[in-house]
């Protein structure tokens, strides 16, 4: 009987355990850039949400296409119309773990390659990406710059605009994690 | 015992190796839960003659081409289509700059050829689509114009008003986006002009437009209306010996292609007008496959912003 409660106050340490390790945000921000010589466009969004398991170094991201404010409405309607198709694939997301051991009680900062699945416009592309960790008071900031191809989301673009819309797609993320209550 | 906590153990195992799954199912719980609003229900402000639902954005200015040509004339006894070139050469046409106040409200002015009218527009979108929790299931908009008449009186030595001149029309637009493809409208629709033509015309028309789209490719929608009125249908003409009506209902069937910062509407209509009081209560074009005139809204939107 002794045996059987240890085994449950264990099983129940562990679980709390598995959430006190576990740091989020719904306000990351996320941003991307598409440069051409004919037409510079960017898009915001500042309501991406992000969890991060510290124990495992797993960690998700997650923000809903028509979250990204464009100063030229008429390119967001596009955006989210022609070319995400946000009805079908209402959001973009990534599922990866961080390959580096970090102590993430300490102040620091740690440049790190992260191992996962982007998902966007519903298809998948394994990537490695390169970010930076960045501890300090409790939180944990992730911080990363990468590219996205088109072409490798299946994101058709016209023959029309071709000329306007970059092939490769600069994001960028900024996320402020606190630990998840 | 020995094998309950070796259950207990895989099963706090197992917890840790789904986390990345388990991250993913937190996920949703973690983003703020808001209605997302429903966009482009249709891809202009107009779905034809009729108003859709969509306004300029904040900022935004959309200068706008609506041209109507003249009635084909395309049938067996009239030689006349092909003479006319089928009614491209003579159009009706309206000028408009209508510029986006707020997200929700967007004003408006235009010229049109016929009876020289200047008109004065709003509109505003008093209920928004959405989806997720608590979500707006229609859209609905109120639309409102003033127009002046600007031609010369007939009868110069008439005391004649101003205010004869002016029209007002008020319209709510109830629309529906039910799928990526298909949406549909209804439009009741108030018509009021000062002064019309005889005794037995009334100064008021109640019309209920209806309306659909449906979204062929990312680019290209199909688009088809008909605005029945409900009184005041059989007007006598002036003339004692025709008894036919001198006013029909509009209807109108055409595309959308939208490239960039322009939308064309191509589109066939028997309606002789381009602002309500025109094509709702006074068109003067019957509706029959000869009647049906080629005509497009052309509509290039600016940001002013930035």
């Amino acid at each position: 009987m002794k045996k059987q409660i240890l085994a449950f106050m264990a099983f129940a340490l562990l679980a709390w355990n598995a959430n006190a390790q576990l740091f989020s945000t719904s306000s990351a921000k996320i941003d991307f850039f598409s440069k051409t010589p004919v037409e510079d466009i960017e898009a915001h969004s500042i309501n991406g949400v992000a969890i991060l398991n510290t124990k495992t170094g797993d960690v998700v991201f997650q923000v809903a296409n028509t979250s990204f404010d464009f100063p030229n409405k008429l390119m967001q309607e596009h955006f989210n119309e022609k070319y995400m198709e946000s009805e079908k694939f209402p959001k973009s997301f990534f599922k990866g773990k961080i390959n580096e051991k970090i102590d993430y009680t300490k102040d620091g900062t740690h440049e790190v390659t992260v191992t996962g699945n982007l998902t966007v416009h519903g298809v998948d592309q394994a990537r490695t990406i390169k970010g930076k960790v960045i501890i300090a008071n409790g939180t944990i900031q992730l911080v990363t710059d990468f590219m996205v191809k088109v072409a490798d989301h299946k994101i058709e673009i016209p023959k029309l605009v071709l000329a306007k819309i970059a092939e490769e797609i600069n994001v960028t993320v900024n996320a402020t994690l606190t630990p998840k209550k | 015992m020995k094998k309950l906590i070796l259950f207990l153990f895989i099963a706090a195992q197992s917890f840790v190796a789904a986390a990345q799954d388990d991250l993913m199912n937190m996920l949703d719980g973690e983003s703020t839960e808001k209605p997302t609003p429903v966009y482009a229900t249709f891809k202009s402000t107009r779905l034809v003659n009729l108003h859709s639902n969509e306004t300029m954005k904040a900022k935004h200015l959309d200068f706008r081409i609506q041209h109507r040509f003249q009635p084909m004339e395309i049938n067996k006894d009239n030689v006349y289509g092909l003479y006319n070139m089928f009614g491209l050469d003579g159009a009706v046409m309206r000028l408009g700059f209508e510029y986006g106040v707020t997200d929700n409200l967007m004003v408006g002015v235009g010229r049109s050829n016929v009876g020289k009218t200047y008109d004065f527009m709003g509109k505003y979108k008093i209920l928004k689509q959405s989806k997720g929790k608590n979500s707006m299931p229609l859209s609905v908009d109120y639309f409102a114009n003033t127009a002046i008449n600007t031609t010369e009186w007939t009868d110069k030595t008439r005391k004649n008003l101003f205010t004869s001149r002016l029209s007002f029309v008020h319209q709510l637009i109830i629309t529906r986006k039910f799928n990526d493809k298909i949406s549909l409208m209804l439009s009741p629709t108030f018509v009021h002009h000062n002064l019309v033509k005889t005794k037995a015309q009334s100064n008021d028309i109640y019309a209920v437009g209806v309306g659909a789209s449906i979204k062929l490719s990312r680019s290209v929608r199909f688009n088809v209306e008909y605005i029945p009125r409900l009184n005041n249908r059989n007007e006598p003409k002036q003339s004692p010996t025709s008894n036919k009506a001198l006013y029909y209902d509009a209807f109108a069937i055409g595309l959308d292609i939208e490239t960039g910062g322009h939308v064309f509407q191509l589109h066939f209509t028997n309606a002789g007008g381009l602002i309500e009081q025109q094509f709702i209560a006074q068109n003067t074009t019957k509706l029959d496959f000869a009647s049906l005139r080629f005509g497009f809204n052309l509509s290039r939107t600016f940001t002013l912003e930035k």
